[in-house]
């Protein structure tokens, strides 16, 4: 028997691949499931930096079918600068997942506002 | 501006606005009796009430259920606070014992020393009126947060007119500005007789009372126009502007809970209540209303799958009980439905099913919901956050912002290597601005 103390993000999703593997386990939780830091904004999941990001992103899109319930994931992310030096501080971060082959793309004013019609008028472009 | 918490991580510090030796949040009986006896032994007394409340607030059903019946003389905040003072008299006493008073000042927050705060020596409280919120400390805390509605989701519940007896009370007695004429009310207890009597006083029209539980139907297109109940085979009418849900109240526990006092479940005392431990005192409905006596009802209301239970965000007793996902997932729940969640928890099914994630914050079906769960055995309380009571963002945006946030959000948290790929090398120096970030992207 595997015994996981802590019912979060990370000890149920050690506890639903192992049990996927036919291990016996055991999840222990002082309170419910998902409910500290794993239940609360704040908590990012999606980093570029972090060695997880490729598997998670091979993952995500498959969580719906794997748990059996809508998780509400959405594949696309939308960033929105107001000046310059933002947009470039945006590429830079960016450039962490397209230098492992994801996708984006630049966004002018216009296309912003094609993309988001509610965009406020300081919204100078972006990344998608 | 002296940081209460200097671990805090947050981009915004309320402003500390001093020490007082005794806080009383709640200027009802209990409340200014309190206030009184702490300044007579020689505290320096600080007594809060959040009425005369925000005219916005009273749209939002916030505290009680107004059920949009009040009249424009809410708006007027001097002319309500004469009213409440007019309303209590004992406010002046307590003025006159040294109290300071502070009307349509509400609590939001409470943080005191736990497990994952130890540095709070004493309670602090987060207040707020319409223009600021700030922080205040105090020795000890008396609570006496008085009552919540308790709602009937019979069909038509979400009509305007549909009232709970704080709100009709409070409108009635406190601020003079009922704006009803014709009044149905629900429940058999000491409540609905209270309500009855005090709406007869002001010479407002009683035209029906259900004093039973009873299959019932609330009329109207865009108000209450009626009210309808089955009685044996026959259906009986009668046409009112107001119905007043007279059942029950339930404690208000929020901000006992945010301090750190024990929650107990005791349908003698009205449901769910708070035990004040030092240094904090649950005093007066807080601690214990009427026996519990909305069962029948809300078994009798929620019986139907199709009856609205979370009306922010559209959760039917039917999609609580199969735990299902939100409508606009299109997605079935688990087959077996509530039962799949074993021990029962409001909270986590607010995550499955959105019930109480809306706008009211689960202040109109917090009962329905845990009736629905306490099938076999009461379920947990649903838990408590700060804010308390929604803030402005005129309060929120008034607050000094850490100056790392403003120049630049990826600075959030102050963490320099927050950037460097998991691909380059760890830095010797912990100070690094790591990735293709430079030290003047990142503000410290």
């Amino acid at each position: 028997m595997i015994v996981i103390v802590g019912g979060g993000v990370t000890g149920l999703s050690t506890a639903f691949w192992l049990a996927r593997d036919g291990h016996p386990v055991t999840v222990v939780e002082k309170g419910i499931v998902g409910w500290e830091a794993s239940g609360r904004n704040g908590g990012g999941c999606t980093h570029p930096y972090s060695p997880l990001f490729r598997e998670e992103q091979r993952l995500w899109p498959m969580m719906d079918d794997l748990l059996g319930h809508p998780t509400e994931w959405r594949g696309h992310r939308l960033k929105v600068a107001l000046d310059e030096g933002q947009l470039d501080r945006m590429w830079k971060s960016t450039a962490l997942a397209t230098d492992q082959g994801f996708q984006a793309a630049a966004l002018d004013r216009a296309e912003l506002r094609d993309l988001v019609p509610w965009v406020g008028d300081n919204a100078i472009g972006g990344i998608h | 501006m002296a940081s209460q918490d200097p671990t805090s991580i947050a981009g915004k510090a309320f402003p500390f606005r001093g020490h007082v030796d005794h806080l009383v949040v709640g200027a009802g009986a209990a409340g200014i009796a309190a206030a009184r006896r702490a300044a007579a032994s020689g505290a320096k007394t600080l007594l809060v009430d959040e009425h005369p409340l925000d005219p916005g607030l009273f749209g939002l059903d916030i505290p009680y259920l107004f059920g949009a019946r009040f009249d424009a003389g809410t708006s007027n905040a001097a002319r309500m606070e004469e009213r409440i003072v007019a309303a209590r008299p004992d406010l002046l006493a307590a003025m006159e014992d040294g109290v300071e008073v502070q009307l349509g000042t509400a609590a939001w927050g409470g943080f005191a020393k736990a497990p994952a705060s130890r540095l709070f020596a004493t309670p602090v409280i987060g207040l707020a009126d319409r223009d600021a919120a700030w922080l205040v400390g105090c020795d000890r805390v008396t609570l006496a947060l008085g009552a919540r509605d308790v709602v009937l989701p019979v069909a038509g519940w979400t009509l305007p007119g549909v009232m709970g007896a704080q709100g009709f009370d409070a409108l009635l007695r406190l601020y003079g500005a009922f704006s009803g004429r014709r009044v149905v009310v629900l429940g058999g207890g000491a409540l609905a007789e209270g309500t009855l009597a005090a709406a007869r006083a002001a010479g407002v029209t009683v035209a029906g009372h259900l004093a039973t539980p009873a299959t019932l139907r609330i009329e109207g297109r865009e108000h209450v126009s009626g009210v309808t109940w089955r009685d044996g085979a026959t259906w009986h009418e009668v046409d009112c502007d107001t119905v007043v849900m007279a059942v029950d109240t339930v404690p208000m526990i929020d901000l006992a809970e945010l301090l750190g006092c024990p929650i107990a479940w005791d349908p003698a005392r009205g449901g769910f209540v708070a035990t004040g431990r030092a240094p904090v005192d649950v005093i007066g409905d807080a601690a214990g209303t009427a026996a519990a006596a909305r069962g029948a009802w809300l078994d009798l209301a929620t019986a139907e799958d199709h009856t609205l239970v979370c009306a922010c965000e559209d959760v039917t007793a039917g999609d609580l009980r199969a735990l299902r996902p939100p409508r606009y997932l299109d997605a079935a729940g688990p087959e077996a439905g509530l039962a799949a969640l074993g021990a029962l928890n409001q909270d986590q099914v607010k995550r499955l099913t959105r019930a109480g994630m809306g706008p009211c914050q689960g202040r109109r079906c917090r009962e329905s919901v845990h009736a629905l769960l306490s099938l076999d055995r009461p379920s947990p309380p649903a838990s408590h956050r700060a804010p308390l009571r929604p803030l402005p963002l005129s309060v929120l945006a008034a607050l000094e912002e850490d100056p790392a946030l403003r120049a630049n959000w990826t600075g959030w948290f102050g963490i320099a290597a927050q950037w460097l790929p998991h691909w380059e090398p760890a830095p010797a120096n912990p100070e690094f601005i790591g990735g293709r970030l430079s030290g003047g992207d990142v503000v410290k």
